[in-house]
């Protein structure tokens, strides 16, 4: 027999039970915007007795003593949540990938009315007009302020290639600059994620040993994971105790409480200077005692947004690249300036004994008429060094001696017999333009330098293989914007959280509740019967 | 049939995502519509850009060479003016040689013959130094000073650049190809040094000679009836480089027809490859408009719906 009280304590519990499972669904709705969260529910299962003081299992067997909560679990799914944070590192290395080639594209945009192509295209008009009026004053300045055009045009282009590459990865003459990268900045924002899951992982072990579910923390760890999959590839597998390990690609991140590796951006052999070509800052991952334990890590960052920083600031010829881009326009640019140079001071004897010679002139004015005198002065200089070798898009300037006077431009051409020397009739040609239609002639001659391509080819083909490379980038972020989106519509439909589903479950346990309520009505009504019934 | 189980969020994400995927494709057609331009950065299109990029540079080069056409044209047009005026004074000479050849000697009338012969001889410096904008068309490679000057001792010397030597300015009419936009002034109007006879050539020659045979005390009438025959060599000399000139001019049009049709190719070319089909944008707007209404609509109406409602 069980005692006349015992129905008390199983609506205690029913009642218990019942505003448990109203707060949890309290706590979902209030939930429902939050990043990261996942739904929760109630487990429960029935109670029997354990103790029977009448020793008699069939009553024990037969009745229970109502419902106890067996733990409160999330809605989650491990599977999703793996596949979700491939798609999310895939997602963020293209988005970021995106947004930097098509900074890039503008730069060289040749579909643009402004900007390089149009500079080149003045320009060869000027040496046209040039040509067509050799001695006139004006066309000769007008000249030198399209080949500044260009020189200016090829400076901007790439300064800003270059202010693109110290913003991602700093500048290796410059020590500063690393330290304010975006990638610095970013290994840092992981390396702090890194020890908060790993410090997360000691709360939750705890917890659970104690046969606690930290929900909350389990849904904040999660979210962690998801924000560091944005930066790198992570491999997450489960330990004992909801504890967790991170790994990259093979290398050991988070082993249960600690973190084992960490980030560093730094030259790669930081007792000397960086260089570019022999000294770069990599991508370390070190131990806690800054020992390396990857030298350059770069091939294990294979996506996610360092992944991406680090492929568009890469010497691969293969990708769209800032170097690429960059090297492009200093072929051009050096190109295209010894061409007119050599055009500007050509001078060639066939036979130093008896032969012809030919010789690119420039106007001297100093006499009472105006003749012709051997140009000696190039058009375009290397501003660091003052001379005409090594010119690159980032130096290319035009010589001052020119513009303070423009007669020494050579326009003229002619050829002598060496040993007798030019003629009075020649040297008074200063309508000579024959060397002035040799740079107007460049426009449509094939330089083996460029591909066998001309300076205007050349500089469209630069444009349009960029455009295919950022159209093939941004076909790739939409279909892993696609995948990213149908992941998140998977995982959110596991985890999150319904309105409808919880009105409905609100309904149903404060039916419960007020069934549970009835019961003690109903008990009290039969105790005083009985009670009744003995007065 | 399996139900996914959507919940609240996944709703509303659905809805913005819908609207912002419609929105966005609503911008780019009116971007489209307001440029005129399919494509505004390579990666648009990259096949199309690069026949874009193309068409432009050749179009600029043709525009250039188009240019150049008709500032050589003018060029050379003032040298066929210049010439034609030219024939006018040979034929006066001529006149005036049969009158010297038919007047006695000594007489007035030779005086005043030999002055319209000096004020001719004026006039064809004059038109020899023709200029075309700040340049002198006649000097050859000489462009800034006047080829012809008249020496203290009448002698009328050349100083441009001989025709037997590289005279020629050049300029590009098409891809490689150079015209020479001038004539060398020695070939046509020749010259007269006193001191050197074979510097005593074409009609400047020839007027010098007849006017100091005119001037001379007892004029050599066999001289005055052979300048005659000179003068008909000058003209015939001005005709044939007129017709060479001609010929030049008329090369010139046709190239510039040639690059006119194929600027307009390119044009043409150019614009189905960046250009839009206006009535397809305009149909596409009105489209997408819809779509976005619509979606708008539904969105407004599925996050309406709640059990709370029914409850």
């Amino acid at each position: 027999m069980t005692s006349s009280l015992f129905g008390f304590y199983t609506s205690q519990r029913s009642l218990l039970v019942n505003q448990a499972a109203i707060n949890i669904v309290s706590n979902n709705i209030t939930n429902i915007n939050t990043t990261g969260y996942s739904k929760q529910r109630l487990e429960l299962s029935q109670q029997t007795l354990l103790t029977t003081d009448c020793n008699d299992p069939l009553i024990a067997s037969q009745s229970g003593i109502g419902s106890v909560i067996d733990t409160i679990s999330r809605n989650r799914d491990v599977y999703i949540d793996s596949s979700y944070r491939t798609a999310n590192s895939n997602y963020a290395y293209s988005t970021e990938l995106y947004d930097n080639v098509s900074l890039i594209e503008d730069i060289t945009n040749g579909l643009s009315d402004t900007g390089l192509t149009a500079a080149l295209t003045e320009f060869y008009t000027a040496a046209q007009d040039l040509n067509n009026d050799p001695s006139n004053t004006v066309v000769r300045t007008c000249f030198l302020q399209r080949a500044l055009d260009v020189a200016t045009n090829f400076n901007q282009a790439a300064s800003q290639l270059t202010t693109i590459r110290t913003n991602l990865i700093g500048d290796v003459d410059d020590p500063n600059t690393l330290n304010v990268s975006k990638i610095n900045l970013d290994c840092n924002d992981l390396n702090n994620k890194l020890k908060a899951v790993a410090d997360l992982n000691k709360t939750i072990s705890l917890a659970t040993s104690q046969g606690t579910a930290p929900n909350s923390l389990l849904d904040e760890r999660d979210n962690l994971l998801d924000e560091i999959s944005e930066y790198i590839p992570i491999t997450v597998t489960g330990g004992s105790n909801n504890s967790i390990s991170i790994s990259m690609n093979g290398t050991n991140l988070v082993t249960d409480s600690q973190q084992v590796g960490y980030f560093k951006y730094e030259l790669k052999d930081t007792s000397v200077d960086g260089d570019w070509d022999t000294n770069p800052p990599v991508v370390k991952i070190q131990d806690v005692n800054g020992r390396d334990i990857l030298k350059d890590a770069s091939s294990k960052i294979t996506s996610g947004k360092i992944g991406a920083i680090l492929d568009v600031t890469s010497s691969d010829e293969n990708k769209p690249t800032i170097n690429n881009t960059l090297d492009n326009l200093n072929t051009l640019a050096n190109e295209f300036a010894s061409q007119i140079n050599a055009i500007q001071t050509y001078s060639e004897t066939d036979d130093p004994a008896a032969g012809s010679t030919t010789k690119a002139m420039c106007i001297d004015n100093t006499g009472s008429t105006p003749v012709l005198k051997e140009a000696t002065e190039n058009i375009f200089l290397n501003n660091d060094t003052g001379t005409n070798s090594n010119i690159t898009a980032e130096n290319i300037t035009i010589n001052n001696a020119l513009i303070s006077d423009p007669t020494k431009i050579a326009t003229a051409r002619i050829t002598y017999t060496t040993a007798s020397g030019p003629s009075s009739t020649d040297l008074a040609g200063t309508g000579n333009g024959n060397n002035s239609l040799l740079i107007v002639q460049l426009e449509s001659k094939s330089l083996a330098n460029l591909n066998n391509l001309t300076t205007e080819e050349y500089l469209n083909s630069v444009s349009s293989n960029f455009g295919v490379q950022v159209k093939s980038v941004e076909s790739n972020l939409d279909s892993n914007d696609a995948i990213l989106q149908q992941i998140s519509t998977k995982r959110e439909s596991t985890s999150g959280v319904n309105l409808d589903e919880e009105y409905t479950d609100l309904i149903k346990y404060q039916r419960s509740y007020e069934a549970s309520a009835k019961i003690f009505d109903v008990m009290d009504k039969v105790l005083q019967t009985i009670i009744a019934l003995g007065s | 049939m399996t139900y996914m189980r959507l919940t609240t969020k996944l709703l509303n994400d659905n809805v913005i995502n819908n609207l912002y995927m419609n929105r966005s494709k609503l911008n780019d057609l009116n971007e489209e519509l307001a440029t005129g331009k399919k494509i505004s950065k390579p990666s648009d299109d990259p096949n199309a850009a690069i026949n874009v990029m193309s068409a432009k540079t050749t179009n600029d080069q043709i525009e250039r060479y188009i240019d150049n056409i008709e500032t050589a044209s003018s060029e050379l047009d003032m040298a066929d003016q210049s010439i034609s005026q030219i024939a006018d004074v040979i034929s006066r000479a001529k006149e005036l040689a049969t009158e010297a050849s038919n007047a006695t000697s000594g007489s007035t009338q030779l005086d005043a013959i030999n002055s319209e012969i000096e004020q001719l001889i004026q006039q064809v410096k004059d038109i020899a130094n023709t200029k075309f904008g700040s340049k002198y068309i006649f000097g050859g490679q000489v462009t800034d000073t006047p080829p012809y000057t008249q020496s203290d001792n009448g002698d009328i010397v050349y100083n441009g650049t001989p025709s037997t030597e590289n005279y020629q300015r050049k300029m590009e009419i098409s891809e490689n190809i150079t015209v020479d936009v001038n004539v060398a002034g020695d070939n046509i109007f020749g010259q007269y040094i006193s001191s050197d006879s074979t510097k005593q050539t074409g009609l400047i020659g020839t007027l010098t000679k007849l006017s100091n045979n005119l001037s001379a005390s007892s004029p050599n009438y066999d001289d005055i009836r052979s300048s005659l025959d000179e003068l008909d060599d000058n003209l015939n000399s001005f005709l044939s480089v007129q017709s060479t000139v001609g010929g030049t001019v008329s090369r010139l049009d046709m190239t510039k027809s040639k690059l006119e049709d194929d600027s307009l190719t390119f044009e043409k070319f150019r614009t189905d490859a960046e250009g839009i089909d206006l009535a397809k944008v305009i149909s596409d707007i009105s489209y997408q408009e819809t779509t976005l209404e619509a979606s708008l609509k539904v969105g407004a109406k599925i996050s309406q719906y709640s059990i709370l409602d029914y409850m």
